[in-house]
């Protein structure tokens, strides 16, 4: 990301390119609640969107009746919706020699916070997928994204790694690798030791590598 | 949880000293100071009381479910724009605290800078600045330098006396918090451009003090409560002590609606909801509101009577206005070598060189800046935004960048000074309505360009720091279109000497209602350069001792 990129994305300036709004979006799953380095700068597109369905119907999305069918083993999701996710979760943090959203129970956590007050999130998600599958059969002749190969896969994501409905499926992709495990996925570790981090409570000095090379020249 | 939080209890229909609303950074320490004085209190705090238990590494909750923080989700929507002529959409980020006992003291970062002498007379130094309703404190930094003693060995402040810091009567009680491979960058980079980086005044322990632990270095801390009781929110510092004295009653998940006043014009009943959901008013001799400068104004405007129908307490036509926030910007840079910046307390090193700016430079502001991580250390959020120096944002190699943005980043960060502007304020929406069917709050706010030409020169700053720091690559920024909601919320119920321009005295007591103080973020009349908590709890000391003389004068 240029300098540009993240001004613009903080800025909430409107007229924002296609690139810009993914990256608006993408900010958008960053934390707001403290101030520094990024923290502040990003209003949440997702739950700002989360919160005008709210306001305009005048209930809590979370007592809104979804018109999706959910599965006996989901919440909120469906069978065919749920398939999809796992695709695409798949491709965002895939599983090589080190595990990834499908490890991590990303389609679990989805479906736990989706029914925790997200409903409008659900529906970009359903539209999303619906246009996806519409994809594969019109580019690749095939009815549901699942079914292509990894490398159809890429180049269908490739070309919407800009929209709210990738943006969204992405931030609660990553968020899972991390959420603790009362949010439906497999817990933090996954994430954890992708990233190096661990579940100590408690650290010593020195904490990095310049910060013990200032102790050791007695800076 | 806290078991039941009452140690006394007063019923409701007999008078108290005083009725406190809210239980933050300042409502803390007026409960404290009060009660153990000798007055009855009681304390009237929306939120839960929680304790060190209850606080969890649980990212997710946090700042993705806003545990700590009551937003639209849970019944609480604001409304923001950016001026009078717009009208106010749903707010993004809004005018954010925390809604617990100690307020947003428990999930700071405890950055604890005093004003200097400067602050308190920095509008006749200057000059008027168009657009800016800037103007002199009505006290001096020697009338606050006991306070601000205060705070530091009663609330427990780590750091160290640089030669050019202001005077303080009193060493801190404690010795600075070790340096973070953050700050090291930051300290040899200031160092090599001839700038002046010391030890960063903090309000956690770095050694034990007043019976509580030194910090643990856990690393969930700027957005989080901490577990080890190390963190010197009134949480933990003064609210036992409150509640030990026999003479506190804290009644939390008690949300206040008005104060009433009687036929004499003197507040004289609380109105609120208690957890039940039951309306309970409890009388009172006087009202103290610290209930920080979103929800103070908002209350007042809110208690506006047939005798206040502009607002309680609003006879100057102040209450609301001059909001301010502090700007911000921040360059990141990337290392060859392991930052962790995810450990420890946000920040251990300031350079204070930009304190003020040069005149020359053709536009007012300062402020500071110190080494974090870019992320508040935080591992989801972290890989949420990875990608920032071209690498992948998703795929196979996105693993890599969100491990490498994890592990070498460091971010250089200002914080700076906002101008008061009337123009920016806080009103009451006229549609939206929260879960009690009370207005939600309206902010009306746009920076000053003053404020974004300082968060400019101070992204600036910071870039030339990374390079001299030897960052391999290195991105800035700063809102440069204005900010839009804060966590630092300030000077919506200026403290002045003149009634018609300010809402409460030197001493923090309405100009118009004798028995009814605003004590909070409220009350600042400039900004503060980026770090304002220092000065609100050193206030709300010198309020607390004032009171307690007028109350044993009789001058209540
Ligand atoms: C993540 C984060 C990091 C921060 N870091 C720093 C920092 O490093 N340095 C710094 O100087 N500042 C920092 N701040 C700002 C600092 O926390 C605030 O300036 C400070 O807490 C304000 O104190 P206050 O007493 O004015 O209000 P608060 O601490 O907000 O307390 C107000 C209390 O009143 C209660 N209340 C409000 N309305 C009602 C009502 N109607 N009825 C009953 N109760 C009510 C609230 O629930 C709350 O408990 C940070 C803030 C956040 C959110
Ligand atoms: S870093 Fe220290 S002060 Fe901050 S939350 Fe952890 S233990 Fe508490």
């Amino acid at each position: 990301m240029n300098k540009r990129d993240v001004n613009t994305a903080h800025s909430g300036q409107p007229g924002l390119g296609n690139r810009e709004l993914s990256r608006r979006q993408f900010l958008a799953g960053l934390s707001t609640a403290a101030k520094g380095s990024l923290i502040v700068l990003s209003v949440p597109a997702i739950l700002t969107a989360c919160r005008q369905a709210d306001e305009s119907t005048g209930t809590p999305a979370s007592e809104q009746t979804g018109d999706t069918a959910a599965s006996p083993q989901y919440r909120i999701l469906n069978e065919a919706l749920a398939t999809e996710l796992d695709a695409i979760s798949a491709r965002i943090v895939p599983t090589d020699d080190t595990p990834g959203a499908r490890e991590a129970g990303s389609v679990r956590f989805m479906d736990v916070v989706l029914a925790d007050g997200r409903q409008d999130q659900l529906a970009t998600i359903e539209l999303g997928v619906t246009e996806l599958n519409a994809r594969a059969n019109s580019q690749f002749g095939v009815t549901l994204f699942s079914a292509l190969n990894e490398a159809q896969q890429i180049e269908l994501l490739t070309a919407i790694e800009s929209s709210p409905f990738f943006s969204t499926v992405r931030y609660l992709t990553v968020a899972s690798l991390f959420a603790m495990p009362q949010y439906g996925g497999t817990g933090p570790d996954v994430g954890y030791n992708l990233i190096g981090m661990t579940h100590a409570h408690a650290y010593t000095p020195p904490f990095g590598y310049y910060d013990a090379d200032y102790a050791a020249r007695g800076e | 949880m806290a078991e039941n939080s009452a140690a006394v209890t007063f019923p409701s229909r007999e008078e108290v000293d005083f009725v406190i609303v809210g239980s933050g950074a300042a409502g803390g320490i007026v409960a404290k100071e009060l009660s153990t004085a000798g007055f009855k209190v009681v304390v009237l705090e929306q939120g839960p009381h929680l304790t060190a238990a209850d606080f969890r590494h649980d990212e997710w909750g946090i700042e993705h479910n806003f545990d700590l923080m009551w937003n639209a989700r849970k019944g609480h929507p604001q409304t923001e724009r950016r001026d009078a002529s717009e009208t106010a959409g749903p707010a993004g980020y809004g005018l954010a605290y925390a809604h617990n006992v100690g307020g947003s003291s428990i999930h700071f970062s405890g950055n604890f800078w005093r004003l200097r002498p400067i602050d308190f007379i920095e509008a006749s130094v200057r000059g008027t600045i168009p657009g800016a309703n800037f103007v002199d404190w009505p006290i001096t930094y020697d009338e606050l330098e006991p306070y601000y003693t205060k705070v530091d060995w009663e609330i427990g402040v780590s750091g160290l006396q640089g030669p050019w810091d202001p005077p303080r009567s009193r060493n801190y009680p404690c010795p600075p918090m070790p340096i973070k491979s953050s700050d090291v960058l930051l300290e040899r980079a200031g160092k090599a451009l001839g700038l002046n980086p010391y030890p960063a005044p903090v309000a956690i322990l770095s050694a034990p003090h007043n019976g509580r632990p030194a910090c643990i270095h856990c690393g969930f801390c700027n957005g989080f409560g901490c577990e080890a009781n190390a963190k010197s929110s009134s949480l933990v510092a003064m609210i036992p002590l409150a509640l030990a004295s026999g003479n506190c009653e804290l009644r939390t998940s008690c949300t206040v609606s008005r104060v009433n006043t009687n036929d004499a014009g003197r507040v004289n009943e609380v109105v609120y909801w208690d957890a039940a959901g039951e309306e309970q008013a409890q009388l009172a001799k006087a009202v103290v509101l610290c209930a920080n400068g979103a929800e103070t104004p908002r209350l007042l405007l809110l208690s506006a009577s047939a005798q206040h129908p502009d607002g309680l307490a609003n006879g100057s036509g102040m209450v609301g206005k001059n909001l301010m926030f502090n700007g911000y910007s921040a360059a990141i840079g990337l290392f060859e070598h392991p930052v962790n910046a995810y450990k420890s307390i946000p920040a251990t090193r300031v350079i204070h060189d930009f304190y003020e700016l040069d005149p020359a430079l053709g536009f007012y502001g300062g402020g500071g800046i110190d080494g974090r991580h870019p992320h508040r250390g935080l591992p989801m959020g972290t890989a949420l935004s990875a990608g920032l120096f071209g690498g992948a944002s998703w795929g196979s190699d996105f693993k890599r960048s969100m491990t490498q943005e994890f592990t070498h980043t460091a971010a250089f960060d200002g914080h700076t000074t906002s101008l008061p502007q009337e123009t920016n304020n806080v009103t009451l929406d006229p549609d939206v309505k929260d879960k009690f069917g009370r207005p939600a709050i309206r902010s009306t706010y746009k920076d000053h360009p003053d404020d974004i030409a300082t968060m400019k020169f101070f992204m600036e700053r910071s870039l030339e720091l990374m390079d001299a720091a030897g960052a391999i690559q290195k991105i800035g920024f700063y809102p440069e279109n204005g900010q839009q909601g804060s966590v630092h919320l300030l000077g919506t119920c200026r403290m002045g000497n003149d009634p018609a321009t300010s809402v409460v005295d030197k001493f923090n007591r309405s100009h118009d209602v004798p028995n009814l103080f605003m004590v909070d973020g409220s009350s600042m009349v400039t900004s503060s350069r980026g770090q304002p908590t220092m000065t609100i709890m050193a206030l709300a000391f010198r309020a607390a001792d004032n009171i307690i003389q007028f109350a044993r004068r009789g001058e209540i």
